[in-house]
């Protein structure tokens, strides 16, 4: 072997080994529980602050009483193990402490705190449940500052004396994209809230979940925040089942379902710009409520089917354009638009709706 | 010339034949009209209308209230018009209530009908039926449209406030007979009843959900399309969203079944092999789906927040050799996914997800291999004891 080729073979074998080195880094796997084989912990948190820092998180099924915060790239998933897939991170016997601060100012008690993390982190087939949660803001899974994806996630029964969310989501410098998918957001006082801050963008997308929460369902707000909304299942709600109150972002294929209250509304935007359009929305008061001059927002293709009040209400100062309004369905509904003077219709569906459209009250 | 001669015979046969097709046309043309927002030949009431000779094929309704309980009989279409900026079409009770005019369930149950189709094939579209006030006698069934051997489509019609105080108020209901009719229900909405939203059954009754019995007819007696229609479920307990009784063959898709509270059943399944039932959307029922007998498929279906206190989001009661249970999500069930109740099921029960309850299956039978994904479920599988 001539000198040339030693060199060469120690060559690939430092390039094999270096690239060996960080694909064993991106597989740092453990194991919270027993149920499986490798580096066991008792707890979520204990698993995340172990050296070195995992990439994977395996939880085997069973009750977990931890407050967990995660600053680093990591995924975290629960286990099919036995007869069980039911990996529960509930209240610890002490309560819930405040351990973060909204943007807003207001202390808050976040049972899954995910923040400033650098990468993502990716939260898959857990159950969060705040019962006998005691908090004034009270959060279920908390992202800020930080990209990932939550698939088949639960979040359960979280209510603050103030104010409960399941999720809760904030923006950051590091401009994150954060996705919801195939999750349960169940019993919680609001379900999804997206709030956007100053220093920097969010990106979110909410896909295929079903969200049934006491107060609001999902929640949008401003500044720098562009929110998809697809496909989801919204009920439960007994005020609003989305409110937009952002500039960016669209709110399709949903499906609404009231519960009989004339009181609700299912959909309210506050800005102009998100478009709403090919949804169902059934059984609640109002369908569409805007409170802002239409531009942007397209708002097409919904069908309103048995609306005790107004299938589309829009904002009484300014007039209403028909490239943006129209095609939509109703069906016995009471009023269908309500506008400001001179809004066609035409381009719309009605059945069994007593007033087609009506002018704003002056 | 006898070449120009047949050429004008042709001609004549063929004027003669357009003449016939025309004469034929102009009959089924006649329209009526309910009210008076359109031309034509005028009426106050539908009944006045359906009745007149000759007999309509089509009767157009201005939006406005009728107090009418009607009967139909003759082959026709009724449709409410959109004009004047409303579509409001709204019959309602006559005053002083109503009274019964047929009988269901085998013949056992008289019933006052709000609306009611006999022997005849009927298009409704766009009508509202408001049957508050009904009054009906005591033991007797409250229905807000019932087809009782009648082929027709039932398309965007809304029935509510079927409430007979009595716990016999349906929404739609359609029974079949020999005659096999193929009746559609599409885009409708049915709420505020106190028993059925809606209900396709043989000519042997809702009361063989029993399942299979001696007189459940194997060839079926009615062809329902049920889809994309909307039932609002009340909080009454015992109440059906859907039923699907025996002899009948059915496909049911893209309905949504939801209420406030988990009242209800959201559709209960006694039909024969070929019905099929895909695509739906139950929201809050004690029990989403009951599939009482054998053959019918219960495949893609999406259930959420049902089987409070029920048996399971879906309850299966029989020993399945052709029936399907596959693709279905369930979602947040207060307690079990799919009750098997012990019953045989072979590899007919697979591919079903379960997000979010106790237990995906309960009461599997012994060697039960059917496949799933478990998210977030304390037991994925409860082997039958």
């Amino acid at each position: 072997m001539s000198r040339t080729d030693l060199s060469l073979m120690m060559l690939v074998s430092a390039l094999l080994l270096g690239f060996g080195m960080p694909t064993a880094r991106a597989t740092t796997t453990y194991i919270v529980g027993t149920c499986k084989p490798g580096t066991q912990f008792s707890t979520i948190q204990s698993a995340l602050n172990a050296t070195p820092a995992p990439t994977v998180v395996e939880v085997c099924p069973g009750s977990y009483p931890e407050q967990i915060t995660i600053s680093k790239p990591v995924t975290l998933e629960g286990v099919v193990a036995g007869n069980s897939s039911f990996a529960t991170v509930v209240v610890p016997p002490g309560g819930l402490t405040n351990n973060t601060t909204l943007a807003s100012g207001l202390a808050a008690a976040a049972q899954i705190l995910v923040q400033n993390a650098g990468g993502a982190v990716n939260l898959t087939n857990l159950v969060v449940d705040e019962t006998n949660g005691s908090a004034n803001y009270a959060v279920g899974i908390l992202y800020r500052n930080t990209p990932g994806t939550m698939n088949h996630m639960v979040a359960f029964n979280v209510s603050g004396e103030t104010a409960g969310f399941g999720i809760y989501l904030e923006g950051g410098s590091s401009d994150p994209k954060v996705t919801i998918e195939n999750s349960t957001i169940s019993d919680d006082q609001i379900g999804i809230s997206v709030a956007g801050i100053s220093g920097g963008n969010l990106t979110t997308a909410i896909n295929t979940s079903l969200v049934n929460s006491g107060i609001i369902g999902i929640q949008v707000a401003s500044p720098n925040t562009t929110t998809t909304i697809n496909g989801n299942v919204i009920t439960g709600f007994t005020q609003t089942a989305i409110i937009l109150e952002a500039t960016e972002g669209s709110v399709t294929n949903n499906t609404i379902t009231g519960q009989v209250s004339p009181t609700q509304t299912a959909i309210e935007l506050g800005y102009d710009g998100m478009s709403i359009e090919s949804n169902k929305i059934y059984n609640v008061g109002d369908g569409i409520y805007a409170t802002t001059e239409i531009i942007n927002s397209q708002i097409t293709g919904n069908v309103f089917t048995t609306l005790s009040a107004e299938g589309i209400t829009t904002d009484c100062g300014f007039a209403v354009p028909s490239s943006k309004v129209h095609s939509n369905t109703f069906v016995d509904v009471g009023i269908a638009y309500v506008t400001k003077s001179g809004f066609p219709i035409s381009s719309s569906t009605f059945i069994g709706v007593p007033v087609e459209w009506t002018t704003c009250p002056q | 010339m006898s070449r120009i001669l047949s050429k004008l015979m042709f001609v004549l046969a063929v004027m003669s034949a357009a003449l016939s097709f025309g004469a034929a046309e102009l009959h089924a043309t006649t329209t009526y009209i309910v009210g008076t927002c359109k031309a034509g030949t005028q009426f106050s009431s539908i009944q006045a209308a359906l009745d007149a000779a000759p007999s309509p094929n089509v009767v157009e309704v201005c939006p406005g209230t009728y107090p009418e309980q009607i009967t139909i009989i003759n082959a026709v279409s009724i449709e409410a018009l959109s004009i004047m900026n409303s579509s409001y079409v709204l019959i309602t009770v006559p005053s002083g209530g109503l009274t019964t005019n047929t009988t269901i369930n085998r013949g056992q149950t008289s019933a006052a009908a709000h609306l009611f189709v006999k022997n005849a094939t009927v298009n409704l579209t766009g009508l509202t039926v408001d049957s508050t006030g009904s009054n009906v006698p005591t033991g007797a069934a409250l229905v807000g449209v019932l087809y009782q051997h009648s082929p027709g489509t039932i398309n965007h019609v809304i029935a509510f406030h079927q409430i007979s105080g009595q716990s016999t108020g349906y929404g739609i209901y359609m029974e079949g007979g020999s005659s096999n009719p193929t009746v559609t229900v599409e885009n409708c909405g049915v709420y505020d009843f106190d028993f059925g939203g809606i209900y396709v059954t043989g000519p042997n009754g809702p009361t063989d959900i029993a399942g299979p019995a001696a007189r459940e007819n194997v060839t079926g007696q009615i062809t329902a399309k049920v889809t994309n229609n909307f039932v609002n479920t009340t909080a009454a307990p015992g109440t059906i969203s859907m039923l699907f009784g025996s002899s009948t063959v059915d496909t049911v898709a893209g309905n949504l079944s939801a209420g406030a509270d988990r009242g209800a059943t959201g559709m209960n399944i006694d039909a024969n092999a070929g019905s099929t039932f895909s695509d739906n959307t139950i929201i809050n029922s004690t029990v989403g789906i009951t599939l009482l007998a054998d053959g019918p498929s219960v495949t893609g279906n999406k259930l959420y927040n049902d089987g409070n206190n029920g048996p399971g989001a879906i309850a299966e009661y029989a020993n399945l050799t052709t029936s399907k249970i596959t693709g279905n999500l369930i979602q947040n069930a207060q307690s079990d996914g799919i009750n098997l109740d012990c019953n045989t099921v072979g590899t007919l029960v697979n591919s079903n997800t379960f997000e979010y309850m106790t237990q995906g299956f309960l009461n599997a039978p012994s060697g039960f291999s059917g496949s799933g994904t478990y998210i977030a479920t304390s037991q994925d599988v409860v082997p039958c004891h």
